[in-house]
């Protein structure tokens, strides 16, 4: 037996080109097809169409939020799967995506998105800092991975109550339902405001994680041989967490949670690029803006008569499949 | 010249002393085994050789300068490490975890090169395992596995090696192409420090021996010094006939006379 890769290039070039695919699809198709051309050149008219509206401001940031908000999704899954060496582990294991989801309810349950509406992602990617610092914190300086993920699933567990308990003291039935829905995870409410909001935290979170292949890869051989070969792993942590809290928590600060992009992504490409972790960082990027863009875009297209949620759509494809490959990969390795 | 020097280290673990006062010096091209029973604190000291444990008194010198002052990258050019449980987390290609080992000699962005790969063709030669280079590293036996972990630590090319067991889990034929290979590279001045349990092995090889004891040097010297009835008595509690030791019993055939020739 031996190990099959495809060329990195290669499969760096064929997720562009889809996600490219994609991307125009995305601006294309919605409630209502709209010709290109023709949209292009109203949007660059002095006074605007309805259709250059469509493009610039309802799909354009529809689209971008989805690249951004998949890409981050997908390559903090395949960083914390590579840290933490477990390919169960998802971007928010270690409290970004639930300490988001707390700072954006807190936001939605206090009414302070009446007053100025970023202040909904705002709140989120402060939670995610916050949850992400306190996992950090509980865990210790050298801890194990063991006592990283227990501080994780605790944090995870408190937020999820503390959004339970805004959820049962919530005034109105109406606010209930506003962060219930907020909660599902959609795109359908992206602006260019949050497309602004979001950026700065991902791009900034893309940035750290710039060079950490080589030390992912080395810590396949466990850490104290990792540490043995130069790897600062303290310092390793402590990066990837920060850059984690700042991707995860801006993309869902702006689009809610969406399940199972960041766990399933990584787990699909890994055999294509031969498990290397290194090589898994752009891909799994790749992949998940392609799958998240893929998921909205069905979304939009399916006839019925209250859209879907986006998160209710990833995560009710995304665990048989996720099944699928357990029970597939039962087989290869025993 | 001595390059590797642990002088007077102690380590306590869990209110328990496992390393207790121990000097020990490791020369280039130097093939030292390191012998005692199991829970003599052999790995710990490794370890704290190696800069992966902090000694809670005494010193660790690399060229007469404090190991702890050494930055990691520098310190994992000089020093390679090769623990005694295999870990290794995905189903990686040998080839790929045997590259591994160069990483300290590259850059932060940079591939290895062509001199790296070269390298890492001619240990992968030297440890037989150029027909395995693309196997996933789970597919392996247990010796296959070793013999990689071996060639990882061995493409570093450090001054010193610091190996725990690594002929453990190894068939007779292949312990000893290990120590022979060991041997041929601290011929060309690398400094091992080998933890051994097979003692004819150690006395065959091995240019000289420390016997360690409960966190304690028991003995330390040439191996007619160490392995000595008393010396082993006290530390395994077996009785020996050392002239046994220093008749390790086999050979390797000669390819010619080798059995289908």
């Amino acid at each position: 037996m031996t190990i099959r890769t495809v060329r990195q290039s290669t499969l760096l070039r064929l997720l562009g080109l889809l996600l490219a695919a994609l991307l125009l699809l995305s601006l294309l198709f919605g409630s209502q097809a709209i010709p290109l051309y023709q949209a292009l050149q109203q949007s660059l008219a002095d006074t605007p169409g309805v259709l250059g509206i469509i493009l610039t401001q309802v799909r354009l940031p529809r689209s971008l939020i989805a690249l951004f908000a998949g890409a981050s999704l997908g390559l903090c899954g395949a960083v914390m799967q590579s840290l933490l060496r477990n390919p169960l582990a998802s971007p928010g294991l270690i409290g970004s995506a639930s300490g988001a989801a707390l700072g954006a309810v807190t936001a939605l349950y206090f009414g302070l998105t009446a007053l100025w509406a970023p202040l909904l992602p705002l709140g989120g990617i402060l939670g995610a800092l916050a949850a992400t610092a306190l996992v950090w914190l509980l865990a210790g300086r050298n801890a194990s991975v063991l006592t990283l993920i227990l501080a994780g699933v605790a944090v995870n567990s408190f937020a999820l109550a503390s959004i339970s308990l805004l959820l049962n003291l919530a005034p109105s039935p109406y606010a209930v339902q506003e962060i219930a829905l907020w909660m599902l995870g959609s795109l359908a409410n992206s602006s260019l405001d949050n497309l602004w909001i979001m950026l700065p935290g991902t791009l900034l979170g893309w940035l750290l994680l710039w060079h950490s292949g080589r030390p992912l890869d080395l810590l396949t051989l466990g850490e104290e041989t990792s540490r043995s070969l130069g790897v600062d792993l303290a310092r390793l942590r402590r990066r990837l967490f920060l850059a984690t809290a700042l991707a995860v928590g801006s993309a869902v600060a702006v689009t809610g949670s969406i399940g199972f992009i960041g766990l399933v992504v990584p787990h699909l490409l890994r055999p294509l690029v031969g498990h290397r972790p290194s090589r898994l960082l752009s891909v799994s990027a790749l992949g998940g803006a392609c799958l998240l863009l893929a998921a909205d875009l069905l979304v939009r297209l399916l006839p019925v008569q209250t859209e879907l949620k986006v998160g209710v759509l990833t995560s009710l494809l995304g665990a048989p499949f996720f099944l699928f490959l357990i029970v597939k990969g039962r087989r290869q390795y025993p | 010249m001595t390059r590797l020097v642990g002088s007077a280290l102690t380590l306590d673990l869990g209110g328990r002393r496992i390393v207790d006062g121990v000097d020990l010096q490791l020369g280039p091209g130097e093939l030292l085994g390191l012998i005692g029973p199991n829970g003599a604190g052999k790995s710990s000291l490794l370890r704290l050789l190696a800069g992966l444990l902090e000694a809670d008194s005494g010193e660790v010198r690399l060229d007469q300068c404090l190991l702890a002052d050494y930055g990691a990258g520098e310190r994992a050019r000089r020093i390679a490490w090769l623990p005694q449980q295999a870990e290794v987390h995905w189903p990686v290609s040998v080839e790929m975890l045997v590259g591994l080992g160069r990483s300290p000699h590259l850059g932060d962005r940079q591939g290895p090169g062509q001199g790296d790969r070269a390298i890492i063709e001619q240990v992968l030669r030297q440890t037989g395992l150029l027909g395995l280079r693309q196997r996933p590293f789970p597919t392996l036996s247990g010796g296959e596995r070793a013999r990689v972990l071996l060639a990882r630590a061995l493409v570093t090319q450090p001054q010193c090696l610091l190996a725990d067991e690594p002929v453990a889990a190894l068939d007779p034929a292949h312990q000893l192409d290990v120590m022979e290979l060991l041997g041929d590279y601290c011929s060309r001045g690398m400094g091992s420090l080998v933890v051994l349990h097979d003692l004819a092995l150690a006395a065959r090889f091995c240019s000289r021996l420390v016997l360690l004891h409960q966190g304690r040097v028991l003995a330390a010297g040439p191996a007619a010094e160490v392995l000595t009835s008393a010396n082993l008595a006290r530390a395994y509690g077996i009785a020996v006939d050392p002239a046994c030791l220093f008749a390790h019993p086999w050979r390797r055939i000669p390819p010619a006379a080798g059995p289908g020739g």
